[in-house]
């Protein structure tokens, strides 16, 4: 939606890792957005453009698969990539399940990383145009009378032209007229 | 007599022969008065029916306090200790006579001042011509003082017995009972003791039947018998009479006359004995001073009767410690070196007879000293009083077993004698250097098990500092190829790689010093900062979006001397535990604790739990046992080590079950503050 530079939020408690992670990313031409703590980041506006997570496992107050669990629970998040000291396989696993682009191990090589960053960038901009996308369809669908509701239900449901006509009483020509419009209108 | 009547009278004698017939009878009464005046014994003329005095001899003054005018004409009644000895005296008397015509009695009679005494009894009797009974002849003899004497005599001996006898308390109460009884006079009697609790119990008896034994066993001490008794003053009469109480029913079995004598012993009454007759009205008052003569003397022996078994039973209780004790005991004389006195265990382990082992010596048995330090040793021991050591004692087959020996030095018969127990710990060093064995392969495990930790925690203390090098460098390569290059962000990443260069030079720094060997340094450290920093560096351990760890550190810990590195490694090691139990358990149920405490006078307690599946109660002891695990990948030497570690600081560290599911290991060491205190 937005031609905006994307921005990859890194979350870890260490400083000098956050900065470093921070300096790559920005050499990568990308935005880059440092929390020390996953609560910080929870308490920042949300953030509607294109962008991705970097996110560390351990960290002393929310844990990084905390903070997967807390965004999952809410609207559309930025993909998350993992990336840890420490990586074990039932973490991993659990991460990947929730919806993880990568589970990275530190230290890590600049182009492994860009490789998952762009992915997670990727992934969230074609969540971002469907998710643009289906709230232009809620917008339309909530814009139809309540009878070009009832003949659209219809015809979703299936039904022919003519089905559709003798149930509601109407013309079998406005069903059909329905299917001409209804890619405009909607 | 009438025969003789007869023959004179057909004689019909000359005037002359009459006169010197009447002489010759006159003479013959006159002597015959005489003798009868000049006998020791009282003698009585008495009417049969009547038991009136007829006639007596001068010795009834003497013998009775009655001039012989004063006898004469009166009934017998009055010379007897009441009317009911008069009444039976008659009685016995008349049923002898019946039987055999002689009636030989000892009988209590009464003086004219009241005195009683004791007296012996030969009465005859004279029947007329029809065969009637007239009269009946008493010679009454004052045995008082020969009755005494062998009363003494027989009550010496009585006692004498029960002196030496003195070993075993019954004996010597039954002797004194029956001197008691025989000085007395009457039959039957017992002897009481005052117990612990102060009342009156019946140690012995004789001549009473069990029901009556029964019922007189026992007066407490606030009873009016033994109150009685406890004033200490002797007590005559009828049993009736003194209203002595009996504790159970009363079969008084006839019971008349009582004594009770009170038994003393150093000024203390130590019990009574009482002698009673159901013959007798009264207690007969001959005996009686006898009686209470003795019964101070029967105090005495008594009382040594006691004390003797008491001693007895105490060397019956030395005897049997001396051969029950579970270890070997001799006893040596300490100039000599020679054994005086051993147990059977002693033999036994020794390997000779109870007899070869006396006249052993100290250089038959000891293995290892040589007779010169076996000198100064036991010079040493005479001048410390005791002394504990470790030696080797040799069999009389040649076998050596390691001994643990306890000596101290007792005064026997005025000789210095020493006291030895010992115990057989050969298996024990066996065992010892088992143990010592498997401690070094312990040893030498935990030092793999610390170099793999070690290298997994300086693996993952350095990847940070590693994430930000390589970013930082991989930033400034890119930052390099840029058109421009931003070379003011480049030399900021140049910055930082060396600050993180540094930082991860000072964490191998660091890691070095924990492995470090050689002696604990040892030194008074804040156990709140051990585990702070423990937790630090062993985070990388965990694995990531597991257990966390809360801390709830105690106020006010005192400082604890200690190897902060190696407490450190205690730490850790339960920690890790901790999160290997709770592998696969959410971050909200893990709930691994780590608190510190203090209580004083035991020390500084840390505790580290879990909510995992926790510990079997029958292994809370085990899990400390090297190779002991329940992880199928564990080598479970972690908590081993840990032990060790506690150990050599003076501490301890035990397993619970925590409440609500779980383990909790926790660990005290001995705070400096206590020490000081």
């Amino acid at each position: 939606m937005s031609r905006e530079t994307p921005t990859v939020f890194v979350i870890d408690d260490d400083p000098s890792v956050r900065r470093s992670l921070a300096r790559l990313i920005r050499a990568m031409g990308l935005e880059a957005e440092t929390f020390a703590a996953a609560n910080d980041f929870l308490r920042r506006q949300p953030f509607e453009g294109n962008g991705c997570i970097v996110l560390d496992l351990r960290m002393p107050g929310m844990t990084g698969l905390e903070l997967q669990a807390a965004l999952e629970g809410g609207e559309r998040h930025p993909p998350i990539v993992f990336l840890t000291g420490h990586g074990d396989v039932p973490a991993s696993v659990r991460a990947m399940k929730h919806g993880a682009v990568d589970f990275l191990q530190k230290p890590v090589e600049d182009d492994v990383l860009e490789r998952a960053i762009r992915t997670a960038i990727e992934r969230d901009r074609e969540l971002l145009e469907r998710h643009r996308r289906a709230r232009e369809i809620h917008a339309r669908i909530a814009a139809l009378t309540p009878r070009e509701r009832e003949v659209m239900e219809h015809v979703i449901a299936g039904d022919l032209n003519k089905q559709c006509a003798a149930r509601l009483g109407i013309a079998v020509s406005a069903p059909r007229g329905f299917r001409c419009l209804a890619p405009s209108m909607l | 007599m009438s025969d003789r009547h007869g023959v004179l009278e057909d004689a019909t004698p000359t005037a002359d022969e009459r006169c010197r017939l009447e002489e010759s009878e006159r003479d013959a009464r006159l002597r015959l008065d005489r003798a009868f005046a000049a006998l020791g014994e009282a003698v009585f003329v008495v009417d049969t029916r009547s038991r009136v005095i007829v006639d007596c001899n001068q010795a009834v003054e003497r013998i009775f306090g009655y001039p012989r005018n004063e006898v004469l004409g009166r009934n017998t009644e009055f010379l007897h200790v009441d009317r009911e000895m008069y009444e039976r005296f008659g009685r016995e008397l008349f049923a002898a006579l019946d039987a055999s015509g002689i009636f030989n009695t000892r009988f209590e009679m009464k003086r004219r001042d009241g005195s009683l005494f004791v007296s012996d009894h030969t009465v005859t009797e004279v029947r007329d011509e029809r065969g009637e009974r007239v009269i009946v002849v008493s010679v009454v003899r004052d045995v008082t003082e020969r009755h005494l004497a062998e009363q003494q005599v027989l009550a010496g001996r009585e006692l004498l017995l029960a002196f030496s006898e003195a070993r075993d308390l019954q004996p010597v109460l039954r002797h004194c009972l029956e001197t008691a009884i025989r000085l007395s006079g009457m039959e039957c009697g017992g002897i009481y003791l005052i117990d612990e609790d102060g009342g009156l119990r019946l140690a012995h008896s004789s001549g009473i039947s069990p029901e009556f034994v029964a019922a007189a066993s026992y007066y407490p001490a606030d009873s009016r018998n033994t109150r009685l008794v406890m004033e200490g003053k002797p007590v005559y009469g009828r049993h009736r009479e003194l209203g002595l109480r009996l504790s159970g029913p009363e079969p008084r079995e006839g019971l008349q006359a009582l004594a009770v004598v009170p038994l003393s012993s150093q000024g203390r009454v130590i019990g009574c004995v009482n002698v009673a007759s159901s013959v007798m009205c009264e207690a007969p008052h001959s005996g009686r001073a006898a009686l209470e003569a003795t019964a101070s003397l029967i105090g005495l022996i008594i009382t040594r009767a006691q004390a003797d078994a008491a001693l007895q039973e105490s060397e019956e209780r030395y005897r049997t410690l001396f051969e029950r004790v579970p270890d070997c005991v001799a006893l040596f004389d300490a100039a000599s070196g020679t054994l005086v006195e051993g147990n059977t265990l002693a033999s036994t382990m020794l390997g000779y007879t109870r007899e070869e082992l006396r006249g052993l010596t100290i250089e038959d048995i000891e293995a290892v000293e040589s007779p010169e330090q076996i000198t100064s040793h036991i010079r040493k021991v005479l001048q410390h009083g005791s002394d504990v050591f470790e030696t080797r004692h040799r069999r009389s087959d040649g076998a050596l077993r390691d001994v643990r020996v306890s000596v101290s030095t007792v005064e026997l018969d005025g000789k210095p004698h020493l006291l030895s127990i010992w115990t057989d710990i050969t298996d024990r060093v066996t065992a010892e250097n088992a143990l010592r064995q498997q401690q070094e392969m312990l040893a030498r495990a935990e030092r793999v098990a610390r170099v793999s930790a070690i290298a997994s925690s300086l693996a993952h203390e350095l990847n940070q500092p590693l994430t930000a090098i390589l970013s930082s460098a991989q930033a400034a390569r890119r930052l390099l190829g840029g058109r421009p290059p931003d070379l003011e962000e480049v030399r900021r990443a140049l910055d930082d790689l060396v600050d993180d260069g540094r930082r991860a030079a000072q964490i191998v720094a660091s890691l070095r010093e924990m492995v470090r060997r050689g002696s604990p340094a040892r030194r008074p450290a804040d156990i709140n900062e051990v585990v702070r920093d423990t937790l630090r560096l062993c985070r990388p351990v965990a694995p990531e979006g597991e257990a966390r760890v809360r801390t709830r550190l105690g106020r006010a810990v005192p400082h604890v001397l200690m190897d902060p590195v190696q407490i450190q490694q205690v730490v850790s090691n339960l920690v890790a535990n901790a999160r290997q139990a709770t592998a696969g358990a959410s971050p909200e149920t893990a709930g691994i604790g780590v608190e510190t405490a203090y209580r004083p006078g035991t020390g500084v307690v840390v505790a580290v739990s879990d909510r995992g599946p926790g510990v079997p109660a029958g292994d809370l002891d085990r899990v400390f046992e090297a190779f002991y695990t329940t992880r199928p990948d564990g080598l479970g030497l972690g908590l081993a080590i840990c032990r060790s570690i506690v150990e050599a600081h003076g501490g301890k560290i035990w397993a619970e079950r925590r409440r609500g599911g779980g383990a909790r290991v926790c660990f005290v060491l001995p705070a400096t503050a206590d020490a000081d205190g």
